[in-house]
């Protein structure tokens, strides 16, 4: 069974051709297209592996200065505290 | 400047602040209505953010000052008051007490009143960090006509070495405040020790209570800071001044 829809001619000839090389322009003119597609989306939005990452390590700096304790949670009064005289060479 | 440079002078900032915060201390001086004139001194290890909450108050009424602390929400959760009495007949002696300051927070007990003499120091141990044991002080000095002086700050809460701690004193200069009496004096190393300076006479420091001596020195690093008369005086050395890291109570005589 032949494939009817393969000339081998043309084949050969589509084997040998060459795209032609992009314009000079061409570079400028994906960029400025880019740019207006996208030219307006904040960084963040663009970046958004970098934006997530900052964002969870405020999320984690935030947590830990909340769930961290105060100077009043800390620290407790002695149960009885003592006055001592250093001066007479007494010590805690 | 390159991100190395930058991040040594991130880290040289950092701490930088992490010293000056361990430095934490507040002063008061106190005139009473009996004469007595009180040094007052708060010490604070704890984070920048609560040394305000760790300082408190401290303010004097009559012959009382009156101490409380507050905690994120301006409430009082610890208050009490000291009374400082002039007893009568000399020498000048004084009483001290201590009682509850209003309905706050207090003591499982206050501390036994005392009876100290004129010019003494007095620590009071207040609080206490449930995980650690260390305790957070207060110190005041009480007098009338006698030389007084702020303690000197330490960049830790001194503690008490053990008794008979060696002492070492590798080339001493002798410093009282930024001037200079004395550079690479002799060196020496005991539980004892002693350092005589031409024109300001013999200092001594010991690791234990000795006659004559006040438990008004601190040893940190290579610096041995002490207060003598209504003077504060260091003790810069090549090398540390005790064995162990930290900062460390001694006793000083000055003769």
């Amino acid at each position: 069974m032949t494939d009817e829809y393969r000339d081998p001619d043309l084949e050969s000839i589509r084997a040998e051709w060459q795209p032609p090389p992009p314009s000079a322009e061409f570079q400028a003119r994906m960029l400025s297209a880019y740019e207006r597609e996208f030219g307006r989306v904040p960084w963040w939005r663009r970046r958004w592996p970098v934006t997530a990452a900052v964002a969870a390590a405020a999320v984690v700096l935030i947590a830990m200065l909340i769930s961290r304790p105060s100077g009043a949670a800390r620290y407790q009064p002695v149960s009885q505290p003592h006055f001592v005289i250093l001066s007479a060479g007494e010590h805690p | 400047m390159s991100f190395v440079k930058a991040t040594r002078w991130i880290m040289m900032i950092l701490c930088a602040a992490r010293i000056l915060h361990a430095q934490a201390m507040r002063n008061d001086t106190f005139h009473l209505d009996n004469g007595a004139v009180v040094f007052y001194q708060t010490y604070s290890q704890a984070d920048l953010t609560d040394r305000a909450r760790m300082f408190g108050t401290t303010t004097a009424s009559g012959n009382t000052i009156q101490r409380n602390m507050t905690d994120g929400t301006n409430r009082t959760w610890l208050g009490f008051r000291l009374q400082i009495t002039r007893l009568p007949g000399d020498p000048i002696r004084f009483r001290i007490s201590m009682s509850p300051l209003g309905n706050w927070g207090f003591f499982g007990q206050g501390a036994p009143p005392r009876e100290i003499q004129n010019g003494d120091r007095v620590l009071l141990d207040v609080l206490q960090e449930p995980g650690t044991g260390r305790k957070i002080y207060d110190t005041f000095q009480v007098g009338i006509g006698v030389d007084m002086q702020m303690m000197p700050m330490a960049k830790t809460i001194p503690q008490m070495p053990m008794a008979g701690a060696a002492i070492h004193l590798q080339n001493p200069s002798l410093l009282r405040g930024t001037e200079s009496l004395g550079k690479n004096l002799p060196s020496s190393d005991g539980a004892s020790i002693s350092v005589q300076v031409p024109g300001q006479g013999r200092f001594s420091f010991s690791s234990r209570p000795e006659p004559g001596f006040r438990m008004e020195a601190i040893a940190e690093g290579n610096r041995l800071m002490f207060v003598a008369g209504n003077a504060q005086y260091s003790v810069e050395c090549s090398s540390p001044i005790l064995d162990t890291p930290g900062a460390w109570y001694l006793w000083v005589r000055r003769e």
